[in-house]
């Protein structure tokens, strides 16, 4: 198991190091250049430019050095993001030193490697992430973020920040690295659509004809129960009561809404080569769009991907976050638990289908009635009624 | 256009450098031109509105000014003047380009330079002053182009991540409190601690090792321009230096009496060349110098040279310290006649016993040398020189002469021969008449083209400097029969009563006449009028002459103390160090460059002294660590000691709930302990992103926590065993978690949770 705090609990440091760069470089051969001259010509204002020299070159180890070791660098919990839409990533940065401020702080996220081997990384996802600190006081704690798009859905792992700083004199890069381990999913691209579309599936959401009903406060009788203490007195159905010998009270019907269940239709397997692998990811993100439509018309959503995964329909916003976090990591290497398809209760009559492939000819799942998409023509729709194919149309 | 942080700071760094380098060169013109184009161009690019010339434009400035260094350098004449200035052409240009950070470093990084030009160019305490001044401004001005360069590259990664479908807004600067005061505290304590160690590098620096190995770059004095001049051109009018730069300081002893001499209204001429041939145009050294050979060799620091003199008493000792000699071979000035000379600073000496003529030959800078001197005696007895010399070969300047003896009833030749007396009286009406018939100028005008400027002079301008007036003596002299030679020296008028010293300047430069008035005798004759030499040469009057002889007074305790501070300065430093007196002599024997190896004991005195030092500062360093470390651990104990529960009845609840503090043991020894500052509900809600069985164990307890810390009741047993069961389904799930090889499955992708 590694262990990426430490004993307080604070991110673990891996490792400092001092990079040697050009300016370094170049302001050694000037110090040596001006000793010779010193030397050769005994001109005292160079004797002491020289010493100006070795005291910035001592001062700036000093300063940059007491300065950085002194500095705490904490990631904070990483909220989710889409595809294509900001992922902000914020770093909690804390001075320790009693005296000496940290300037200039570059916080960059490096690539995660263990004992030099390279691992499962952030930088499949996304741009190198970087935030910038002017200053931290002496015992200051100041919050920095890095903006990123993530370019890939799944899971990108941080493991190392590494905080760097030429501060004083710009001579070395010095810079810290810290461990730790944090993931962040990255939600499929929400295809955008046209708007009506999924009216195409006939009446839904709340109080339309083919709503189901389930026990509530609505105002529709729907069946009698026990009575139970609290349940209010003017619930009780006293003729029933009387009838059965033991009190009964009246439960009235709330309208559910209507199911509608993202079918992606695709292998599970990813397939080779960069179109076929970008068609996978058109249908996906167009999953995920239909999926978010679906919500805001008021349907409960459930998934069904290939063969294996299947999320009961159900509504709200959480179901949606549920919804995008497994199309984010269905085929990805898998960090989260993933749901539990053993439960999830069967498709129902009335039930709407937008079942999305890669290409319009695969043809693997074909329920009743369902609304057909596919990633290798997203403009194109084509609705199948129960036994009929509509004709194509455009959007 | 939002300006940088710092840009007024590389401002004022342009602008020092650029001082700094005009002062040492002495090119005020063309500093004050390029400062001026500095102001303007920073208003043009940084002002409000402010626009820059593409960067091509920038770039075939930049490669023209290049080109124009390197056809310098082929012509041979780059040197570091040369080079300073196209510096400033360049930094000139790249004023224009201020686009970014980057180009703000590289017009640091050319004010750097031009400093460097600036040293080794002069020494001059004005120059130091200036570049001590733009240290800590240079120190602030990088630290903030630190900050703003750290900036830049973070936006530089942000838009490569923008264009590989990253955010590429701009960066924020995220800063704490009192970040200006920070900075300002943090260049103090730069600027302090680069002043100490400088010292120290600049003490313990050696010297006198390896001087002259590379050439004679980088030396100071180079190329000094004084008033003296070891050539007298008549024909060019006024060249009369009128600077006040300090030349060097003298201080005159009477060996008589052994008291130091001098004071306002005692003026000694201290004589540099004697030129005796003219060239139809200018006084050059030739004619007498050639009749014997130059004599003298090395001569080490302290060494004394003897110099002849034909047995005069020795009477006075002048203590010179050239302010800024040039390298390679100098004059000397003394006062006539000098007997002998010592070196203080060792060098080559040469001398010629003829013309009394003594010049030194080593590295430029400060140089410091004493020459004890004594008026000629006059032979006893009655001496007839003989006419037969030819005569000056301007017919004009004879007839002068003759017509000015004439008139002072003085006749030289009798029968070919003239005693030697009425000689001294023919010189001394002819000096008359100069300094009652001609009137001093420093504008004169330079004599029309195929005119002799010294006929010109006597006859039709009667009126010139100080040049013209010991040109037409010595010219006149000649004539007649009676040898005479032109002097060029300076004339030490101006005393400082505050440090007993005559103080020389540029502007005391000045030409006279020595006649031989007896076989080897020759007396100084000055025929420029005494009044117009006063009115020259006296101290100017005024608040600002005076503040600037008191900055005079400065710079000579700079010449002193800091430029002149050489081996032997540096070893009586160290006198403490060494364990005899001789030590000294043994440090660096080369003067001119030749390096031996030290005595290894005096070697192991020093390192012994080192490591003695170096312990003593470790070991106060280590202990001051100690205190310190002992310190935060009594103050962090105080802190736990006041953050423990002062209600007994809820420490009581609290330590009932052991189950919290197994569980967070237990996180801790799993490695995803929790932060003393993140309470136990956000740290489990962290934990999600581990495991979610984590997470929810942890909730749990953490609920059961907060009922006995907060909820005012203790715990029930059914709540007790609850949180038990919580806390070992916690233990089994990291079990189960730390069993699997690839560690977390919310840490590692491919790892299912089981």
């Amino acid at each position: 198991m590694s262990a990426p705090v430490n004993d307080a609990g604070r991110p673990r440091i891996a490792r400092r190091r001092y990079h040697l760069h050009l300016p370094g470089v170049i302001y050694a051969a000037v110090a040596v250049f001006t000793a010779v001259g010193a030397l050769n010509s005994q001109n005292n204002l160079l004797f002491w430019l020289f010493g100006v020299a070795v005291a910035g070159l001592i001062l700036s180890g000093f300063v940059s050095g007491s300065a950085l070791m002194g500095v705490q660098v904490e990631r904070e919990a990483i909220p989710e993001s889409a595809v294509g839409g900001a992922l902000v990533v914020r770093y909690r940065v804390h001075n320790r030193n009693r005296f000496v401020p940290a300037c200039a702080l570059t916080i960059t996220e490096s690539p995660n490697a263990r004992r030099g081997r390279p691992l499962p990384s952030w930088t499949a996802y996304m741009p190198q992430p970087a935030a910038f600190v002017a200053h931290v006081g002496p015992r200051q704690t100041v919050h920095a973020e890095a903006v990123v798009r993530p370019t890939r859905r799944g899971e990108a792992i941080f493991s190392r920040i590494t905080v760097s700083s030429t501060f004083p004199f710009g001579l070395t890069r010095k810079s810290v690295t810290f461990e730790q381990e944090q993931g962040a999913i990255v939600h499929p691209r929400l295809a955008p659509l046209r708007s009506g579309l999924l009216r195409m599936l006939g009446p839904q959401g709340d109080g339309s004809a083919a709503a189901l009903r389930s026990a509530g406060l609505g105002g529709e009788f729907y069946g009698l129960r026990e009575y139970t203490p609290g349940d209010s007195h003017r619930l009780i159905a006293w003729r029933a009561s009387a009838r059965t010998g033991q009190l009964v009270v009246r439960q009235t019907s709330r309208p559910a809404p209507r199911r509608l269940w993202v079918v992606l239709d695709i292998p599970d397997e990813r397939p080779a080569g960069d179109r076929m692998d970008a068609q996978r990811e058109e249908a996906v993100s167009l999953a995920a769009g239909v999926a978010k439509a679906a919500f805001e018309e008021g349907y409960a959503v459930g998934l069904s991907i290939g063969e294996g995964t299947r999320l009961a329909a159900r509504s709200g916003r959480l179901a949606l976050r549920a919804i995008l976090t497994e199309l984010a990591l269905f085929d990805a290497p898998r960090a989260t638990r993933p749901q539990e398809s053993g439960r999830v209760p069967p498709p129902r009559r009335l039930d709407a289908f937008v079942v999305i492939s890669e290409r319009a000819d695969r043809r693997t799942w074909t329920p009743g009635d369902a609304l057909r998409l596919s990633a290798d023509a997203p403009g194109v729709w084509s609705f199948h009624a129960a036994g009929t194919l509509s004709p194509e149309a455009r959007p | 256009m939002t300006r940088r942080p710092g840009y007024a700071l590389n401002v004022a760094v342009l602008l020092l450098a650029i001082a700094a380098w005009g002062t040492a060169s002495g090119d005020a013109v063309r500093a004050v031109f390029v400062g001026v184009c500095v102001l303007l161009t920073t208003w043009i690019t940084g002002g409000p509105g402010g626009r820059m010339p593409p960067r091509w434009v920038v770039n075939v400035l930049v490669l023209a000014a290049i080109l124009d260094a390197v056809r310098l350098s082929f012509g041979g004449s780059l040197g570091v003047d040369e080079f300073a200035r196209f510096l400033l052409w360049v930094l000139l240009i790249k004023m224009l380009d201020r686009r970014g950070p980057r180009d703000e470093a590289q017009l640091l990084s050319l004010s750097v330079f031009l400093a460097f030009g600036a040293a080794l160019t002069s020494n001059s305490l004005a120059t130091g002053l200036l570049l001590l001044v733009m240290m800590p401004i240079l120190a602030a001005a990088v630290m903030r182009h630190q900050i703003a360069a750290a900036r830049e590259r973070v936006v530089h990664l942000r838009r490569q991540s923008a264009q590989a479908g990253g955010d590429g807004a701009d960066v924020a600067l995220v800063a704490g409190r009192w970040w200006h005061r920070d900075l300002r505290r943090l260049t103090a304590v730069v600027t302090c601690g680069t002043l100490l160690l400088s010292a120290g590098v600049f003490v313990l620096m050696p010297r006198g090792l390896g001087m002259d190995r590379f050439g004679r770059w980088g030396n100071a004095g180079v190329g000094r321009v004084t008033g003296f001049s070891s050539t007298v051109d008549v024909g060019l009018g006024g060249i009369i230096s009128e600077s006040q730069t300090p030349v060097l300081d003298l201080t005159v002893h009477d060996m008589q009496r052994g008291v130091r001499v001098g004071g306002e209204g005692e003026v000694y001429y201290l004589r540099g060349a004697a030129l005796d041939t003219y060239t139809g145009r200018a006084w050059i050294v030739g004619g007498q110098a050639g009749t014997q050979p130059e004599q003298g060799g090395a001569l080490p620091a302290g060494a004394r040279s003897e110099l002849g003199g034909g047995g005069a008493e020795r009477e006075l000792r002048l203590s010179i310290t050239l302010r800024n000699a040039p390298s390679g071979q100098s004059h000397l000035f003394t006062v006539w006649r000098p007997l002998t000379v010592t070196f203080l600073d060792g060098g080559q000496e040469r001398h010629n016993p003829l013309t009394g003529v003594i010049l030194r030959e080593g590295q430029g800078g400060k140089f410091r040398y004493e020459v004890e001197c004594g008026e000629p005696r006059l032979p006893r007895g009655r001496f007839w020189r003989r006419l037969d010399r030819p005569s000056f070969p301007v017919a004009g300047v004879r007839e002068r002469a003759e017509e000015i003896l004439r008139e002072a009833g003085i006749t030289l030749d009798e029968l070919g021969l003239c005693p030697l007396d009425r000689m001294r009286e023919a010189a001394v009406a002819l000096r008359t008449e100069l300094r009652n018939g001609y009137s001093y100028t420093l504008d004169s005008p330079p004599a029309p083209a195929g005119r002799d400027p010294i006929d010109y002079f006597l006859h039709e301008s009667r009126a010139g400097h100080c040049e013209h007036f010991a040109s037409a003596m010595a010219a006149m002299c000649r004539s007649v029969g009676i040898d005479a030679r032109v002097i060029t020296g300076y004339v030490a008028v101006e005393f400082s009563q505050a440090t007993g010293h005559y103080i020389v300047r540029e502007s005391n430069a000045h030409a006279w006449v020595e006649v031989e008035e007896g076989p080897g005798y020759w007396r100084v004759h000055d025929p420029t009028a005494p009044a117009d030499l006063r009115r020259l040469h006296a101290p100017r009057p005024g608040l600002l002459a005076r503040l600037t002889r008191a900055l005079d007074a400065v710079e000579y305790a700079w010449i002193n103390s800091f430029v002149g501070f050489d081996r032997s300065a540096r070893a009586s430093l160290f006198s403490w160090v060494r364990s005899d007196a001789d030590a000294p002599a043994r440090e660096f024997p080369g003067v001119a460059g030749d390096f031996e190896l030290p005595d290894w004991r005096w070697w192991g005195v020093v390192l012994g002294n080192a490591l003695v030092a170096s312990s003593v500062v470790l070991a106060g360093g280590l202990g001051v660590v100690a205190i310190f470390r002992r310190i935060r651990a009594a103050r962090a104990l105080r802190a736990r000691n006041r953050a423990t529960i002062d209600d007994p009845d809820v420490r009581a609840r609290v330590q009932e709930a052991v189950f919290y503090t197994d569980a967070l043991g237990l996180l801790r020894a799993s490695g995803v302990g929790k932060p003393d500052h993140r309470p136990p509900e956000l740290h489990a809600r962290e934990l999600a992103r581990v495991d979610l069985g984590l997470s929810e164990g942890l909730q749990a307890i953490a609920r059961a926590f907060y009922i006995a810390r907060f909820g005012g009741r203790r715990l029930t047993p059914d709540e007790i065993e609850r949180a038990e069961r919580d806390l070992a389904r916690l233990r089994d799930r990291l079990a189960i978690l730390s069993g699997s090889k690839a560690g977390y499955p919310g840490s590692r992708p491919g790892t299912p949770a089981s």
